[in-house]
């Protein structure tokens, strides 16, 4: 397969590391990197953060300096919407914009995510979510002029985007429809700091409320919460997640589960059709479990990209989110979520690791400005605990003396 | 000579060539195996110590220049803290996504229980 024509559906995080890969590991066949957007592939991660707070108009970051294409022959088709893909004699028939068809041997879904939007907001340019370069521009420029900010949800992009507003200088609140912030962060311990250090800033949150209405009006947005309480903001900033872009697949005919259902090569139920990145899902062991990361986009790319070439597949790292938030740096390792119960290590101010255990077994940490002992906690998770879980509140034992290697 | 901060004194015998200039980076006893550390040079270079050989490159990662003694040494490659990329410190070649450019790799010697880097005259002198 060698030479198979490949054609990768999506020029973003996933997208850019298979095609990369694939020339890094031999392929010599076509490879071409089709793109809706029209910027060349960047890195999302720094839109909630320095594009929103740079001082200077910012760049965006390319996920590959942009002359590698041109350098390791990969075709990059920008502003190229894809809008079906079916199968024909021995492989696959592209369509992009209902005008242009091109073949592939083999085709690679990296089609991502798209920001949600609860159903019945106005469209309005005050109105913001945050998913695209394009997105980050508009939002960046409505901050230096606006000076009252919400933010609907407290996820991870929710959360960053507020403090980045925050540190323009706006007057920030954020709702959350659960009943504690943050929902997504496993520790609460975490939880806490973080909420101390966004009230410190000034950042107020309302949780178990939803936004009922919101009505445009010459000076701002009058929006009504289910609680009965009526703001009025000049900007509003929607962080509620996203919807995998599973509707090439789902007409191709590969099996969905909330994401495009992938194997530990990337492969789809269907032959030569592959998906990485936000978009694809998998089960493992009775879970179902889809990324929503960075590093997890990229190391799926590149898994996609050895199993085309033919290359005995190498498990997944261990997966790793991480976010900025002020002058905070959390980071997830492995699967919290998987924990039977946490151990807590608090080495200083504002310091924090929690480590999530199943089994006996280290399978995750959440840590807040810890990242020394998440480089080396990282490459334990999946060790057994050699002795008593509290060992690993003790900062004075290299955890390698606590953990088993995997 | 002159003193810097953190012990990068400039070792005098520049190599001619390219203007690279041996320093004085630590005592070798200062660097055991499996760690590494930063010189104040400007840009900073990184020397580290691999089961006993020495090694240095830039400490400015190629990908969104995050201070790699800030990350963690694990046998020849050192991974960046910021977003995971990891080089090779022998060649300074980038090992994995998301750094792909090279970094720049610096000669090293021992003199007595001193390990020197020959880096660029214009990183550690003044101005
Ligand atoms: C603001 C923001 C901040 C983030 N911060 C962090 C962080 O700090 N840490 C972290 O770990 N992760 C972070 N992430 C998540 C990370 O960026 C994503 O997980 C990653 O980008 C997913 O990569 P992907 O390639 O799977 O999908 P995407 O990046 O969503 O890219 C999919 C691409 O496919 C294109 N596409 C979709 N359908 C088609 C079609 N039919 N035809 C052609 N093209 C199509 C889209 O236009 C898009 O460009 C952040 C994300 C955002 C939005
Ligand atoms: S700055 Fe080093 S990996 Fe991003």
């Amino acid at each position: 397969m060698r030479d198979a024509s490949v054609v990768i559906v999506g020029a973003s995080t996933a997208g850019a590391a298979a095609a990369y890969t694939l020339r890094a590991v031999g392929h010599e066949g076509p490879i071409t990197l089709v793109g809706a957007e029209d910027t060349a592939p960047y890195e999302r991660p720094p839109l909630s953060k320095t594009v929103l707070t740079a001082a200077e108009e910012p760049e965006a970051v390319w996920l590959l300096p942009t002359d590698t294409y041109a350098s390791r022959d990969i075709t990059l088709r920008l502003g190229a919407p894809v809008t079906s893909v079916e199968l024909a004699s021995g492989g696959f028939s592209l369509t992009i914009e209902d005008r242009e068809q091109i073949a592939a041997d083999v085709v690679v879904l990296a089609t991502g995510g798209r920001a949600r939007r609860p159903a019945g907001l106005p469209e309005d340019p005050r109105i913001h979510v945050l998913r695209t370069w394009a997105d980050a521009r508009a939002l960046r420029a409505h901050m230096r002029t606006a000076h009252r900010a919400l933010v609907l949800g407290s996820g991870l992009i929710g959360a960053e985007c507020a403090a980045s507003a925050s540190a323009q200088g706006l007057d920030v609140e954020v709702l959350e429809m659960q009943t504690t912030p943050f929902p997504s962060i496993a520790s609460r311990a975490v939880r806490t700091t973080l909420l101390r250090t966004f009230a410190e800033h000034g950042v107020r949150f309302r949780t178990g409320v939803t936004v009922n209405n919101c009505t445009p009006t010459d000076d701002g947005l009058v929006v009504q919460l289910s609680d009965g309480t009526v703001l009025e903001v000049d900007l509003l900033v929607v962080g509620i997640g996203i919807e995998p872009a599973t509707e090439l697949a789902e007409r191709a005919g590969a099996a969905t589960e909330r994401g495009v259902l992938v194997d530990e090569s990337m492969r789809t139920s269907v032959p030569g059709l592959y998906a990485a990145g936000d978009v694809a899902s998998r089960r493992l062991g009775g879970r179902l479990i889809r990324h929503e990361h960075f590093a997890s986009a990229q190391a799926q790319g590149e898994a996609a990209a050895r199993a085309i070439a033919g290359l005995e597949p190498v498990p997944l790292p261990t997966p790793w989110a991480w976010s900025d938030q002020f002058s905070h740096r959390l980071e997830v390792p492995g699967e919290p979520d998987a924990a039977d119960y946490t151990r807590l290590r608090q080495p200083g101010d504002g310091q924090i690791v929690e480590f999530s255990i199943a089994d006996s077994r280290l399978v995750g940490l959440t840590a807040l400005d810890q990242p020394r002992v998440v480089r080396e906690a990282r490459r334990l998770i999946g060790g057994r605990l050699r002795g008593s879980a509290n060992d690993l509140e003790r900062t004075d034992v290299p955890l390698k003396q606590l953990v088993d290697a995997p | 000579m002159e003193e810097r901060a953190n012990g990068v004194n400039s070792g005098g015998e520049s190599t001619g060539a390219d203007d690279l200039v041996w320093i004085d980076a630590c005592l070798t006893d200062d660097l055991p195996a499996g760690e590494m550390r930063a010189l104040e040079s400007d840009p900073p270079v990184a020397v580290y110590n691999v089961e006993g050989e020495f090694f240095s490159t830039a400490d400015t990662c190629t990908h969104m220049k995050s201070s790699l003694n800030e990350g963690y040494l694990d046998g020849d490659q050192v991974e960046c803290a910021l977003h995971m990329a990891t080089f090779c410190v022998r060649s300074g070649k980038a090992t994995s996504l998301p750094a792909t450019l090279p970094l720049r790799t610096f000669d090293t010697r021992v003199a007595g229980n001193q390990l020197q880097v020959s880096v660029p005259r214009a990183w550690v002198s003044e101005g």
